[in-house]
Order: structure tokens, then sequence, then C-alpha cells
């Protein structure tokens, strides 16, 4: 009479234990997949932020020949995060670098400007991003901030 | 899994007939009801997360993508756009007073004053336009006008005036649009010393401080107009004319010429008007007699005396030579001020 009921027993500690392994699967697979996907979201994402950037940089020394400019000021089409991240935008005459350091993102994009790029990096967890144009000596600096 | 979530929260219960499903459960594991189906609730709840992550994923790509495909910076165009206008209409505004005063339709105003108060309509315009267009505050104002002097030999003959070699200009800081317009059957063919003052072909002297740049006016064998710069290149009309008349622009470095139905055709040549010259310069005719024909330009009247408008055959009227107007462009997003001058037609190198 003891040995009664075992088999459904064991059916149960089985069906936990498969349930555990599968559910644990899942999940690593999942995780490593939508991890992977982040990534390679917020590393395109990047790369067309930075893409535009370095247009409106251009578009910027565009207007800068245009007659004798004293005061040019853009604020600059950036959203505030890709994949829910914050970003930094780095600009340098060799070109834009943004990294989202948490979401394991970065891109670098070049541009050409005849203006000399003058400019520290900029978080734009901060604000507004604001591409200015200096007269003499002329320098474009990208910073964060308002236009006016 | 079905079996995980089956307790109904009788755990410990025993009837007194027979074993129920849930009494077996609970009594093998000895679990409290409020225990019981954690795996399938933690499943759950990963699924949520990966959904809400993936939600986010595929939104930020299409949000990329959707990034992608907008312009670039909309302002920017407008601004530059509204810039550009405002220099076209400005060039429109001192051609055509310049024009004008030129054929004698003008008041008593001089041009520059004339000049001014079409600028007031135009830019008042401008600026309510942009404004209701773009919703920008942009603006034209603080214009400083150059004068000058329109130069020219409005009825066709020789390029001389009694002297062969003479000087049009002297000591001036700025021409623009100096065109001639040339009978090709007057200008010698192919002349084997181009500067002999005998045989030689007409051409335009322009003397700098330090260096002079020439360009030659003579007909080919086969009947084409010739431009010939010297130390630079030598280009044709687009068509063999020996009758009509060969329109030559030295500031564009365009030739245009008739073809058989009498439609004028242009050749571009690729040269700069006196390059790298410097100011002031002065601007000779050479073997004058040697092409016949008419010529116009603007000078720029720094210093006032830069004009000879002594030989008869030659006219000058007071002409607007530039423009210069501060071009103010802002919006909540946008800030722009600039200075641009107008001259319309005057070759880069020589820009004051």
């Amino acid at each position: 009479m003891t040995d009664r009921a075992v088999s459904s027993q064991v059916s149960f500690v089985l069906t936990i234990a498969i349930t555990t392994i599968v559910v644990a699967g899942v999940t690593i697979t999942v995780v490593g997949f939508i991890g992977e996907q982040r990534q390679s979201a917020a590393e395109s994402e990047l790369r067309v932020i930075g893409q535009r950037l370095g247009a409106q940089l251009m578009w910027v020394d565009r207007l800068a020949t245009r007659g004798d400019v004293s005061r040019l000021a853009v604020e600059a089409d950036v959203p505030g995060t890709v994949v829910g991240y914050t970003y930094l935008i780095e600009v340098s005459a060799s070109g834009i670098t943004l990294t989202a350091e948490q979401a394991g993102a970065s891109a670098t994009v070049s541009f050409v400007t005849t203006t000399p790029i003058n400019s520290p990096p900029v978080s734009v967890s901060s604000g507004d991003v604001v591409i200015v144009y200096q007269p003499g000596p002329e320098r474009i600096t990208v910073r964060s901030g308002e236009v006016n | 899994m079905a079996d995980l979530d089956s307790g109904d929260g009788s755990g410990g219960r025993r009837s007194t007939g027979q074993t129920n499903e849930s009494d077996r459960f609970t009594s093998a594991g000895d679990h409290s009801p409020s225990d019981r189906a954690q795996l399938v609730l933690i499943g759950g709840l990963i699924l949520a997360f990966t959904i809400v992550a993936l939600t986010l994923v595929v939104n930020s790509v299409l949000y990329t993508d959707n990034v992608e495909s907008r312009s670039t910076l909309p302002v920017a165009e407008n601004a530059e756009e509204f810039t550009a206008t405002v220099e076209e209409s400005i060039a429109r505004v001192i051609t055509e007073e310049n024009r004008r005063e030129w054929n004698g339709l003008t008041g008593p105003d001089p041009p520059e004053t004339e000049v001014e108060t079409d600028l007031g309509v135009v830019t008042r315009l401008l600026n309510t336009s942009e404004l209701e267009e773009h919703g920008a505050m942009a603006t034209v104002d603080g214009a400083q006008i150059e004068e000058g002097k329109r130069v020219g030999q409005p009825a066709s003959g020789t390029l001389d005036t009694g002297t062969d070699d003479w000087y049009v200009v002297n000591d001036t800081d700025g021409v623009r649009n100096v065109t001639f317009t040339v009978d090709p059957s007057s200008l010698p063919v192919d002349p084997s010393d181009k500067e002999n003052s005998s045989n030689g072909a007409f051409h335009v002297d322009v003397i700098g401080p330090s260096d002079t740049w020439t360009a030659f006016v003579y007909r080919n064998s086969a009947d084409y107009t010739v431009l010939d710069v010297k130390g630079g290149p030598t280009c044709k009309s687009p068509t063999s004319n020996t009758t009509g008349t060969v329109v030559l622009d030295m500031t564009e470095g365009a030739i245009r010429s008739p073809n058989g139905t009498g439609a004028m055709q242009t050749a571009t040549c690729d040269y700069r008007f006196a390059e790298g010259l410097g100011d002031p310069y002065d601007i000779r005719f050479a073997n004058g007699d040697r092409a016949s024909g008419t010529f116009d330009m603007v000078v720029d009247e720094e210093p006032a005396t830069a004009v000879t408008c002594a030989p008869a055959s030659v006219s000058c009227t007071d002409a607007v030579y530039s423009v210069s107007v501060d071009v103010t462009y802002d919006t909540e997003t946008f800030s722009y001020n600039t200075t641009v001058r107008v001259a319309p037609g005057e070759p880069r190198t020589v820009a004051p």
C-alpha cells in the first residue's frame, strides 16, 4: 500500500523540472535575442542621427558662406534617446561619434565642412542641441541649450 | 503546466470517502495554496517584459526609418531660399533701374534714390510673405548702395575714339557686365601678330597694379568669332557667322551667336575675368579700329574719376553698382543674420 500514488508524484516532479528548464531556456534565448536586437537597433539609430547631424552641420557651413554672416544658430533635429537610452555626441573635425554606453552601441559618421569645427562633447540628455556658427575666427560649435 | 494551477485553495483538507486530485498534490508537496503556479507567473512576466522590449526595439527601428526619410533642416532651406530670393530681387531692381536710367526713362531722381524706393517695396513684400508662408520673422534692411557709372557705346561703330588705344576706365575697384556686341564681318581673320597695331586684333587690356590681363577678339578661318584670353583658353562662338551680331560677355565668359534661324546660341568659356589682378585697375581698349560694334559695362565709381566719358561716341549714365543689405531670419529654432552684397554680373576675382 505504501507504493501507491508514487507515479503521480514522480510525474509532478518531472513536470516542474521540465517546465523550469523550458522557461529558463526560453528566457535566456529571448533576453539574448532582445539584447542583440536592441544593440543593433541602437547602433543603426545612432548612425542615422549622426548622418543627419552631419548634414545639418554641412547646411550651417553652407549658409555661413552666403554673404557676411554675423549670427547663425540652429537647433539640431536630434531625438533625446535611442531605444530608451541617452547618448553622447562628440563632434570633431574627423567626424561625429555617438555613444550610447548603456546600450553598448556607438557609431562614427564622417562629414566635410569648410569652416573649422571646434566643439566639446555634448550630452544629449541635458536638453536641446544647438549648432552655432561664430565669425572671426570662424568656427562651428555644437552645444546643448537654446537658440535664442 | 495545467496541473500546477489546478489548486482550489483547499490544501490540507481531507474528505472522508475518496482522495481528489487537488488533495493529492497538496499532500505531496505540502505547499500552502499561495505558493502555487509561481513558474507560470514568472514565465508570464518574462513574456510580458520581452514583448515590451521587442516593441521598444521595433518602434525605434520604425522611428529611425521615419527620421531617415525626413528633410534634413527645413528651416535652413527656407532661410537659404529667402536669402536667394532677396539677392535675386535686388539684382532685378538694380538691373531694371540702370536700364531705365540708360534709356532716359527715369524721373529727376538719381538711380540710387529710385533703387532705395523700389527696395523698400520689395523688402516689405518679402518680409510679409515669409511670415505668412513659414512663420518666420525675416527682415531685409540697412541697404547700402554703391554708386557707379554705366559706360557704353550705344551706336554700332568701331571701338576706337579717334585713337586706336584708349582707356575706358581708370583706377576702378570694380567692373561688371563687360559686354560687346560685335559685327563678325569687321573682325580680322586669324591675325598672325595679334597685338600689332596695324594688322592685329582688337583686345581688351585690364591693367592691374602689377600685371595685365588681355583678351583678343578676332575671327578664325572658318568664320567663328574667337575670344582668345592671353595665357588662358581660346574659345569660339557656337556658330559660324559673317553677318548678324555676336555677343561677347567677357565677365561671364560667354559667347552668343545666332544660328541659321536667327536664334541665339551660347558657348561658355572657362576663365575668370582679370584673374588675380587685384585692384585698382584700368581698362584699355586696344586696336579699337579692328572691331566694330557696341560695348557696355557698369563701373564702380570709386574713385569718382574712374570713368572716361569724354569721347562723343561713348555714353555715360549714373548707375547703381552694388547694393548691400542685412538679411535676418529668425524662428523659434533658428537664428540667422547675414550681410549680402548684390552686384549682378560681377566677376568673382576682381570684387573689391
